[in-house]
């Protein structure tokens, strides 16, 4: 039978699990997890990242 | 007085534009009617004129990566679930949205769905090819057959001859096959099968091998190409074929009913599974209406001496490559753009490697009629030689291990277009 069954934060659940049974060396680092997160938020946002990364090198003022 | 215009009312083409339009605003309508998203898509009709009104990005929005369609899956071969009331209740994983080319060459925007689960049972991706096609026949006698290469430590070695005898004749457009698991087994372990044709049941008759030179000669095999002599290439016949366009895998994926193989090459022989109905006998009409056959590229081994790098198919279910599961590729960025799905199930943002030092829990996968992981086929041929292909195996790596006449389970793909 049909059914529609929304399911992005049970990919999100399962991953973690996932991941806790790993080797350490074949979990991912904590920067390619966040980069992926960003990969995927930017993608359902239908943002391109590295118009966002050009922003903030232009937008902020750095103290040298 | 009045002005005669030869101008239609309205064009073809924007009458199509208002109705993909309207499709969208009737499943927006619907989205607020019962105010929520989850709730809303009622059938694969509705969820397809959605895609097919839409565009890549809309869809993303509108059908994330990690939401499920679930619709049911009767396995006719088996009388636990072959009925309406017993089907399988299939999910089937939103894996990845992108343009798409249909048969007609238009590119229409697609959504790929992949099986969360594999397979209730395992299939060849193909059988252990002939090593001689008969159109013609072949008397009963003694003949013989030379390695031109040398193949494991069993026995098979370059310049060896291999003498058999057939007591029954093979008709016209039989084969002979035989020397399955040629590396692996022992010549005393060899055997030669001649068939009536390439799709017969049973063969004619199978008949021991032995190490000579005994009665007519056949020809020289060679190790990853067809010989001049007309004979087939020895890894083709002791493990089979790992070209998908003329896999079994391919044929059973995309037929309804019985009769859903035929014979792809000179020297192809009926896979095991054959008996089966095709995997498509076991879908309603309305999943089949929502899905079109798209062009699926696959790259080709490099040895058995193919003019392109590649090849293209229409298919409407297809296992994935290595790029789609997101695991790095022996040619890079052919066989179809990643798969999100894989990209967040693993946790990674870059292509993932091979081999027992890269195993994944995300590529462990259960089988619709089993807990347990299962090994599970993907369509990229493993690129050194003939008869391999790449898959997902039960411990949760990716590898070759795997030839392509092992009848292991697959988690096809289809798109919604």
């Amino acid at each position: 039978m049909f059914q529609y069954v929304k399911n992005t934060m049970g990919i999100a659940e399962k991953q973690a699990l996932e991941v806790a049974g790993m080797e350490i060396n074949d979990q991912a680092s904590e920067q390619e997890k966040q980069t992926a997160k960003l990969d995927y938020i930017a993608m359902m946002a239908d943002i391109d990242l590295s118009d966002l990364d050009d922003e903030d090198e232009e937008g902020m003022n750095y103290a040298e | 007085m009045s002005t005669i215009t030869n101008e239609p009312i309205l064009l073809d083409s924007t009458g199509q534009a208002l109705l993909d339009e309207m499709k969208i605003q009737s499943g927006h309508l619907a989205m607020i009617a019962e105010g929520s998203r989850v709730q809303v898509y009622s059938s694969m009709r509705q969820i397809a004129d959605l895609v097919r009104g839409g565009d890549v990005a809309r869809n993303q929005k509108n059908f994330p990566i990690g939401d499920q369609i679930i619709m049911p899956w009767k396995d006719m071969d088996d009388a636990n679930h072959n009925t309406d009331e017993t089907a399988y209740q299939v999910a089937w994983d939103i894996v990845h949205h992108g343009d798409v080319e249909l048969r007609d060459g238009s590119i229409v925007p697609g959504m790929f769905i992949q099986m969360h689960l594999c397979s209730a049972y395992g299939l060849q991706f193909s059988h252990q090819e002939a090593f001689m096609n008969c159109p013609d026949g072949l008397a009963a006698g003694t003949y013989h057959v030379t390695f031109n290469n040398s193949w494991g430590s069993k026995g098979a070695d370059a310049g060896t001859s291999w003498q058999f005898t057939l007591t029954q004749a093979v008709p016209a457009g039989g084969r002979l096959s035989g020397f399955e698991g040629l590396p692996d087994q022992a010549p005393s372990a060899w055997r030669v099968k001649s068939w009536a044709s390439a799709a017969a049941t049973d063969p004619i008759e199978t008949v021991t091998v032995s190490s000579g030179e005994g009665g007519t000669s056949l020809g020289s095999m060679n190790l990853t190409t067809a010989s001049g002599d007309g004979l087939n290439c020895m890894q083709r016949v002791g493990y089979g074929s790992n070209r998908w366009a003329t896999s079994a895998l391919r044929q059973y994926l995309n037929k309804s009913g019985a009769n859903w193989w035929a014979s792809q090459t000179d020297f192809d022989i009926r896979p095991d599974q054959y008996n089966k109905q095709g995997f498509m006998t076991g879908f309603d009409a309305e999943f089949l209406n929502a899905i079109k056959p798209i062009k699926v590229t696959t790259a080709l081994n490099t040895v058995e001496g193919y003019e392109n790098a590649t090849e293209d198919t229409f298919d409407t279910f297809f296992v994935p490559s290595l790029q789609q599961m997101n695991v790095t590729q022996q040619l890079a960025n052919v066989e179809g753009d990643v798969f999100e799905y894989w990209r967040a199930r693993l946790g990674k943002n870059t292509y993932v490697g091979t081999g027992s030092s890269n195993v994944f829990d995300a590529f462990k996968i259960p089988a619709l009629n089993a807990n347990s992981a299962q090994s599970v086929r993907l369509r990229s041929a493993g690129r050194g030689n003939a008869s391999s292909t790449w898959s997902v195996l039960s411990s949760g790596y990716v590898s070759t291990n795997y030839y392509a006449s092992y009848a292991i389970r697959f988690s096809p793909v289809c798109v919604i277009c």
